[in-house]
């Protein structure tokens, strides 16, 4: 490592004075487009990389920039291949990556200055794109780095000095400035980010974001949520304004199947009237009001805890608040959704669901599929002749999967065509899916009308933030059976026969994961991972105060924020009105900060008068009309050798110091003077005995 | 009111033109700020990237372009403070000859303890770009072409800087009350010398002459090595100086007359003659007087004698003093 600094320094010298300045701009550019390269096309990328390196070579050997010619064929070329890539130049991810390669065109084509700074320009263009992907913590952490390099780059193109006899700018000094500048900046841009007015939709058309992720799909088939088992990612975030409910009650309903085909469950196609806003759910306790802060998950479900007693307000989506009710009172977006939203809902653990169904309805719960499962279709009749009431019925079934031998596993063997026959009566192993599946598959051949019901159960508390924290792992399924008008829709798993585990402490206890693989076991109560857990929470819990405070400051969460200040009008005049007389008051504050700064006295003379001082307490004190060179051979006569030494030492390094310093001139054996400082603080005349 | 009154009123409220001064520190009410074309480009991105922000409702964006723009806004305090405080003090000029370039020095020293970068200063020609450090002081001069003889008033200086993000330029205007003394220019090529004029009175042989050699005698401090004896000093055992004592064969002053310049000539070319006699007398290190019309020096020797001559040539017809 010693070896390699000075080649370094030797190589960053051979740049010359105007190039250094250019290889910092470079730099700074490399910054602040190296994370976006994840999400350039490869071609797109290498481009940059050989750009960037073609430029410094450029720069070092003093060449001449690519003619003209030649960078508008570079320009057309790498047009071209962005427009074959995505077959369009507009929409994000065309759009960043031409943007990026017509960076680097001007990195080639960098001249004179009027071109670094649209080099500059383009760098905070750049920035800007980093959000349209993601705007998590580590981002903005990257791109504020970022941010910083250009403004150092902008800095060092305006400090230079006389080439004659100031030093050529440092990258340190202009480090310095961009710091201090930024950091008087950030009390302005706190103000404007919270007063300036936000805009209630888009400026212009429907702008895609090109969100890809995990999330629930419409369908259910064996494996479908066994896929999400393996996601650790959060789904969505629950603030319950009291207490969270216990464990066993925290079913958050998304959406209801009832369409099956042998294999897979789908939404019921048909619909009958549209639906009424509001849940067909009566309340038989106390109500529960919660938020919930969702992940974006390219799918229109709002889970909403079992059972919703109104319909939920959303705040956050692109096109309003609304929401669409289905007739199985479950809720969903307008749109995919593709940001993060805020749902508010208030929901009851006990309650009775929809007990007006009509018969018409009801018979659509219970069709099946003629030529499948015959083994099932034979063991509900059997059950049927013992008895017809549909409770003791329930309760048979229910019997059945707890003492006969099935398994809840991530891993079971694979069904094939009768896949509910092979599940009951063969392989006796699966997951949340398979449970739900056979079970409403039974309940059907037993003319009991029952439905598959998907969402989320469970989740882990956040010990930092109290949060209700539900990941994709946290997946479940489950059945709903129609007990009759006094019962109405009544909520039955399956796993919590199979498992119970599974319910009352989530997935981590009753399916604990294996790491390294499967040597160790991550059971959620080692201390490892109670640690590692802890350190996730409290991460989780600044990423959601993130997600809340910073990013989700839309034009809903400003107008409450104000109202809540008292403010009763927050519309955009007063705020823009707010948001000018706090720039203009702050920024009349850093003025005064900025430009304060008294003349004091020369700090050389104040510590040359404490020297004084001393040797005045020890009885020799300079006459008004001694120099300091003739006080200096006073004192060699009058101290001891000793003391005249160091006193002597002080009175020329004062002298040089104060009277012959010149830029650039300075001697080379001259102190510097914190040193003069330090002697003068250290001197002392010993006593005379 | 005409048009030209009423310009210079308004160039003088706006500049406060208080004249010419000696002194001069910077404070508020003499530096301008505005933004410069690269600032305006600046503005026009900050636009964007907010539009940009607003439309794909990005908090980040928001913060981004709010830094930024208030980056820029700080820095204009950055730009104005980095003249702020600034004290000019305006030095000697050295006096030139006409057609040179007078350069007419001044001392930047930093009144409140600043770094200060990239400050420009500019005359009509050309331009000095220095730091400064802190609490430091440092000499610069602007330059300006002397086109006749006589007094030149220093020129009007802008001093600016765009330091540190080059979008805001903040300047002021300087009238240094300084002039500079132009010398007529030595006339090309040099003419000859004029001869000796005779002098009637009775000094005989031992006054100083330039024809023929005489003796040597003690050398005297002033005495042009052209008249050293440079071989009896390297032949003296103790490096003695000693000095060749001519004797002028006749009797005789060297006069430097304007009369001696047909008058054909015009004044100015007169006087380029005379100085080129004056610099060709000096660099001979013999004894010359002047005569200019009524005015006149006494011969002798030496840089003083030649610059008091070549001021009464600079100066003639032309006052002393300027209002």
């Amino acid at each position: 490592m010693n070896a390699l600094r000075p080649r370094l320094d030797r190589y960053v010298a051979g740049f010359g004075r105007d190039g250094q300045q250019l290889l910092l701009l470079l730099i700074a550019v490399a910054c602040i487009a190296l994370p976006l390269f994840t999400h350039l096309p490869a071609w797109a990328a290498a481009v940059a990389a050989t750009a960037f390196a073609a430029k410094v070579w450029l720069v070092r050997a003093r060449r001449a920039v690519p003619g003209r010619w030649l960078l508008t064929m570079i320009t057309a070329a790498l047009t071209a291949a962005t427009l074959l890539q995505f077959g369009t130049l507009l929409g994000r991810d065309a759009g960043v990556t031409l943007l990026v390669v017509l960076l680097c065109v001007k990195l080639l084509e960098l001249r004179a200055r009027r071109d670094t700074f649209v080099v500059i320009c383009l760098g905070f263009f750049v920035a800007l794109c980093q959000f349209l992907y993601s705007q998590s913590i580590p981002t903005a952490g990257l791109v504020a780095l970022g941010v910083v390099a250009l403004l150092t780059a902008q800095v060092a193109q305006n400090l230079d000095g006389d080439p004659a006899c100031d030093a050529p700018p440092t990258m340190r000094v202009a480090l310095g400035i961009a710091l201090r500048i930024l950091v008087f900046a950030l009390p302005l841009m706190l103000a404007l980010f919270v007063l300036f007015p936000r805009a209630t939709g888009p400026l212009w058309g429907r702008p895609d974001a090109g969100f890809a992720g995990t999330g629930m799909s419409d369908t259910m088939a064996p494996g479908s949520i066994t896929s999400l088992a393996q996601s650790d990612e959060i789904a969505f975030r629950v603030h319950f304004d009291g207490a969270a409910p216990p464990p066993a009650a925290r079913y958050f309903r998304a959406l209801v199947l009832g369409s099956f085909d042998g294999r897979t469950w789908r939404v019921l196609g048909r619909r009958a009237a549209p639906a009424a806003p509001e849940p067909k759910v009566e309340a038989r306790g106390a109500t529960l009001t919660y938020t919930i802060t969702q992940e974006p998950q390219d799918q229109p479900w709002l889970y909403l805890l079992d059972a919703p007693v109104r319909a939920p307000r959303v705040a956050g989506t692109r096109t309003g608040e609304t929401v669409r009710a289905t007739p199985e009172s479950t809720y969903m977006t307008p749109l995919r959704q593709q940001q993060r939203i805020l749902v508010r809902a208030e929901s009851a653990t006990a309650y009775r669901l929809a007990p007006a169904e009509t018969t018409a309805t009801l018979d659509t719960w219970i069709e099946l599929p003629p030529s499948f499962n015959p083994r099932t279709l034979e063991l509900a009749a059997a059950l049927r002749r013992e008895t017809d009431d549909p409770q003791a019925l329930l309760r048979r079934v229910l019997a059945m999967f707890r003492e006969q031998a099935y398994r809840y596993t991530l891993q079971p063997p694979p069904l094939g065509r009768n896949s509910v026959d092979e599940f009951l009566f063969d392989t006796r192993a699966g997951f949340c899916e398979h449970y739900a599946s056979a079970f409403v598959v039974l309940m059907r051949a037993l003319d009991i009308p029952a439905r598959v019901v998907a969402g989320y159960q469970g989740g882990e508390i956040n010990s930092a933030d109290g949060a209700l924290e539900l990941r994709q792992r946290d997946a479940h399924a489950w059945a709903e059976v129609w007990l009759g008008a006094d019962a109405g829709w009544v909520r039955v798993d399956p796993t919590a026969a199979v498992a119970p585990e599974r319910v009352e402490a989530g997935i981590g206890r009753a399916l604990p994961r294996a790491a390294f693989a499967g040597v160790f076991t991550l059971a959620p109560d080692n201390t490892l991972m109670s640690a590692m857990r802890s350190l996730r929470d409290r991460w989780n819990a600044i990423e959601g105060a993130w997600n809340q405070w910073v990013l989700q400051y839309n034009a809903t969460a400003q107008r409450s924020l104000f109202q809540r200040l008292g403010f009763k009008e927050p519309n955009w005049r007063n705020l823009m009105l707010a948001a000018l007389i706090a720039f203009a008051a702050i920024s009349a504050a850093l003025a005064a900060r900025i430009l304060w700064r008294s003349p004091r006295h020369d700090p050389l003379l104040r510590s040359f008068a404490r020297f004084e001082a001393r040797l005045a307490r020890a009885g020799i004190v300079r006459e008004p009309h001694e120099t300091p060179l003739a006080f200096g051979a006073r004192l060699q006569r009058d101290l001891d050798k000793y003391t005249a030494v160091r006193a002597n030492r002080i009175v020329d390094a004062f002298v040089a110091l104060r009277y012959r310093a010149l830029p650039g001139a300075a001697a080379p054996a001259t102190p510097t003077p914190a040193e003069l400082h330090r002697w003068i603080s250290e001197f002392r005349v010993p006593s005379r005995s | 009111m005409n048009a030209a009154w009423r310009e210079s009123r308004i160039a003088h409220w706006l500049f406060a033109d208080r004249g010419p001064e000696t002194k001069f520190e910077l404070h508020h009410r003499r530096i301008f700020t505005l933004p410069t074309r690269t600032g305006m480009v600046f503005l026009a991105m900050l636009a964007l990237l907010l539009i940009a922000s607003i439309n794909y409702q990005l908090s980040l964006g928001y913060v981004l372009t709010f830094m930024v723009g208030a980056a820029s806004w700080i820095g204009l305090h950055h730009t104005f403070a980095n003249l702020a405080g600034l004290r000019l003090a305006a030095s000697t000029v050295a006096p030139v000859f006409a057609g040179e370039v007078a350069s007419f020095e001044f001392e930047a020293s930093d009144e409140r303890k600043r770094a200060r970068y990239a400050i420009a200063v500019h005359g009509p020609h050309g331009r000095l770009q220095f730091n400064l450090a802190a609490g430091n002081h440092r000499r610069a001069n602007i330059e300006c072409l002397a086109p006749a003889r006589g007094w030149l008033a220093a020129p009007r200086a802008t001093i600016e800087t765009v330091f540190p993000l080059g979008l805001w330029r903040a300047w002021s205007y300087w009238q240094p009350a300084q002039r500079c003394l132009v010398y007529p220019a030595p006339e090309t090529p040099a003419p000859p010398l004029p001869a000796l004029s005779i002098a009637t009175g009775d000094a005989a042989g031992a006054g100083a002459g330039s024809e023929s050699f005489a003796a040597l005698r003690a050398y005297q401090p002033g005495d042009s090595p052209r008249i050293v004896a440079w071989k009896a000093v390297a032949r003296s055992a103790d490096d003695v100086l000693s000095s060749k004592q001519f004797e002028g064969s006749s009797q005789g002053e060297l006069w430097l007359d304007i009369a001696l310049a047909p008058p054909a000539l015009g004044l100015e070319a007169r006087l380029s003659r005379l100085a080129a006699w004056v610099l060709a007398a000096d660099a001979e290190g013999i004894d010359y007087g002047l005569r200019v019309f009524a005015q006149e020096r006494a011969p002798a020797h030496g840089p003083a004698h030649r610059d008091a001559c070549l001021k009464l040539l600079a100066l003639t017809g032309i006052a002393e003093s300027l209002a």
